[in-house]
């Protein structure tokens, strides 16, 4: 499963994770190059946050080895895989109401001592990185979902990580900013981070990533770049969906539900008629 | 931008400066007022030895207690803005938790016991109680099945529950004299410098693990998870503001009683004037809380002749509408 990239930022050996009580994720081999985006895809329970957390270091496995920048994960302390890692879990909270700014220097926490001014423009820089540099005081409580999610990205690149993990980023976003997001997500790679990103979205993940890794329950089932990884057979056997290719002006495809054209209308349990999608669970 | 620049700069400054003003004026106001008030030129006739009877006022019953006020108070702010980082919740507070609840009844029981420890050794008892009393709120919190404001009311009824239990103590040993009633509602009243020079020891052994707290609790505002990925534990950060928070509250509880709304007044002063950070954020709280706690004991002396009211007359008014502002906004706590 090599990148094809020269320089391996993280790479993945026979790793094991048991996640409440039950083997979780089991992964033979993944490398990382840096600069690249690497999309995880799967059906809800596949393991895609339980491979992102036990990257960032938050799940111990029962086996197998995680390198980051050369250094193995479990010889590494907590703040040391901080410094080298950025995670945004998919759902988060937020205790206090704090601005962009503030939110933003949070992330430069793991840091060993870092003068105001040196914070500052650390902060400045990843606000500017994420487009946001105007919105720097205003508080997230008024913000937008994906003017919020940019600021939390902006936390997690603050401390200018070698690796960059996102949860389903894009989820509850509009189309606009989950490409907004992804496009940042791009550009960070273009700078030399290596990003994990969790993603429901097929079309998001064959439009941004440079491969994909399926997963299907706790295990890959295929890695590589977009069109050669997805095909009817994967999508039916991995998702549960009937899928058809649909070829793009670009060039591209994009992989669609195979539904006759228009809603189905569908009777309601009380009498009345109700439309619902039709097609498979996502 | 300069000029949005420029206003976070003064923003930056005058609170400072209104602080140590508002600071030194409620000084002078502890040490003017009472039974005999003084004036500003008494005091300083007082305190060069000019003037005997104002000597004795100032240096030997007013100075200690606008000391002891200082301390106590500077204590409770504090830790009301490490319990709010510990367990997220705006609200808060010792007193309204039950954590002031849990000392006194360490000091209830001493005192129908019969037992006269020295201060040194008798604060960290009642921090014992103080931890004692913070341990359903905070545990409930953590296992977070309980909203922010359910946690706040259990913590109101565990308070409840304290002050009724300290009275049935009190009252089985037919210990109901003016002194302890007033305990209740927080008194500085014939207290000394020998409070005060053990409750400095302890208010500087907290100092030095709030220091050491600022990043982890800064951490933990960002949620669990987060703060884990930061290289934060949460369990070892939640449990060392408790106990920072309960080094703070015996000591201060035992010096004074139980203040009503101090603690949670001033954090959340100090949270609008001076934002979340910690490292900000509970020096500010601190010094608010002296300068409340000052204000409350000039007044609770002075207000009604030959008396003294309770300091909670004092803080319960002015953190009502604290507790009422910060409830009010309370729709900004909607998750990220």
């Amino acid at each position: 499963m090599g990148s094809g990239l020269a320089q391996s930022i993280l790479s993945v050996r026979d790793l094991d994770v048991a996640w409440g009580g039950r083997q979780a994720l089991s992964v033979d081999g993944l490398e990382l190059g840096a600069g690249e985006l690497l999309g995880v895809i799967g059906p809800n329970g596949a393991g895609k946050t339980t491979l992102l957390r036990a990257l960032a270091g938050l799940i111990r496995p029962q086996r197998g080895q995680i390198t980051l920048d050369g250094a193995d994960v479990q010889r590494l302390g907590p703040r040391q895989v901080a410094r080298l890692v950025g995670y945004l879990p998919q759902v988060r909270s937020l205790n206090e109401d704090l601005t962009v700014a503030e939110l933003v220097a949070r992330g430069l926490l793991p840091m060993e001592a870092m003068s105001a001014a040196e914070s500052r423009r650390a902060v400045r820089e990843a606000l500017e990185l994420c487009g946001i540099a105007e919105l720097r005081d205003r508080r997230l409580s008024q913000m937008s979902g994906g003017e919020g999610q940019k600021a939390w990205i902006a936390f997690a690149i603050v401390r200018r990580p070698k690796v960059l993990l996102l949860d389903e980023p894009t989820s509850h976003l509009d189309y606009r900013h989950q490409m907004e997001v992804l496009k940042l997500v791009c550009r960070l790679c273009s700078e030399g981070v290596a990003a994990v990103v969790a993603l429901h979205d097929l079309w998001l993940a064959t439009r941004y990533c440079h491969r994909l890794l399926v997963l299907d329950r706790g295990r890959p089932v295929a890695v590589g770049p977009a069109e050669s990884v997805l095909d009817t057979e994967l999508l039916r056997g991995v998702f549960g969906v009937e899928a058809v290719a649909a070829s793009l002006p670009s060039g591209g495809r994009a992989w669609l539900p195979a539904a006759p054209s228009g809603p189905t209308t569908v009777e309601g349990g009380d009498g009345r008629e109700r439309l619902r999608e039709r097609g498979a669970r996502r | 931008m300069s000029t949005t620049s420029a206003l976070r700069a003064a923003r930056g400054t005058w609170p400072y400066a209104a602080l140590a003003a508002l600071f030194a004026v409620a000084f002078l106001l502890e040490l003017c007022l009472g039974a005999v008030s003084l004036s500003p030129a008494r005091v300083w006739e007082g305190i060069t030895g000019e003037d005997a009877l104002a000597r004795q006022l100032v240096l030997d019953l007013r100075l200690p207690r606008a000391v002891l006020a200082v301390l106590t108070g500077a204590s409770l702010a504090a830790a009301a803005a490490a319990l709010q980082g510990a367990t997220g919740n705006p609200l808060a507070d010792p007193h309204l938790m039950g954590v002031s609840g849990g000392a006194l009844m360490v000091g209830a029981v001493m005192a129908v016991a019969g037992l006269d420890p020295p201060v040194l050794a008798a604060m960290p008892l009642a921090g014992v109680g103080a931890l004692a009393g913070a341990a359903v709120p905070v545990v409930l919190a953590g296992v977070g099945t309980v909203s922010g404001a359910g946690v706040a009311l259990i913590g109101v009824g565990l308070s409840y529950l304290w002050s009724v239990l300290v009275l049935a103590v009190l009252t089985s040993a037919g210990f109901l004299a003016a002194p302890s009633l007033a305990f209740l509602g927080g008194s500085l009243a014939g207290r000394g410098w020998s409070d005060a020079w053990a409750l400095a020891v302890y208010l500087g052994l907290a100092v030095v693990a709030l220091a050491l707290l600022v990043k982890p609790l800064d951490a933990l505002a960002l949620g669990d998870e987060v703060a884990r990925s930061l290289g934060f534990s949460p369990t070892l950060a939640r449990a060392a503001a408790v106990a920072a928070a309960a080094l703070l509250v015996g000591p201060s509880t035992w010096a004074v009683g139980t203040v009503p709304l101090l603690g949670l007044a001033c954090a959340q002063a100090a949270r609008r004037l001076w934002g979340h950070g910690h490292a900000a954020l509970t020096p500010a709280a601190a010094v608010l809380g002296a300068i409340l706690m000052l204000a409350a004991d000039a007044v609770a002396r002075s207000l009604l002749p030959g008396t003294e009211l309770p300091l909670g007359t004092v803080t319960a008014l002015v953190g009502l509408p604290v507790l009422v502002s910060v409830t009010w906004g309370a729709a900004w706590r909607r998750a990220y």
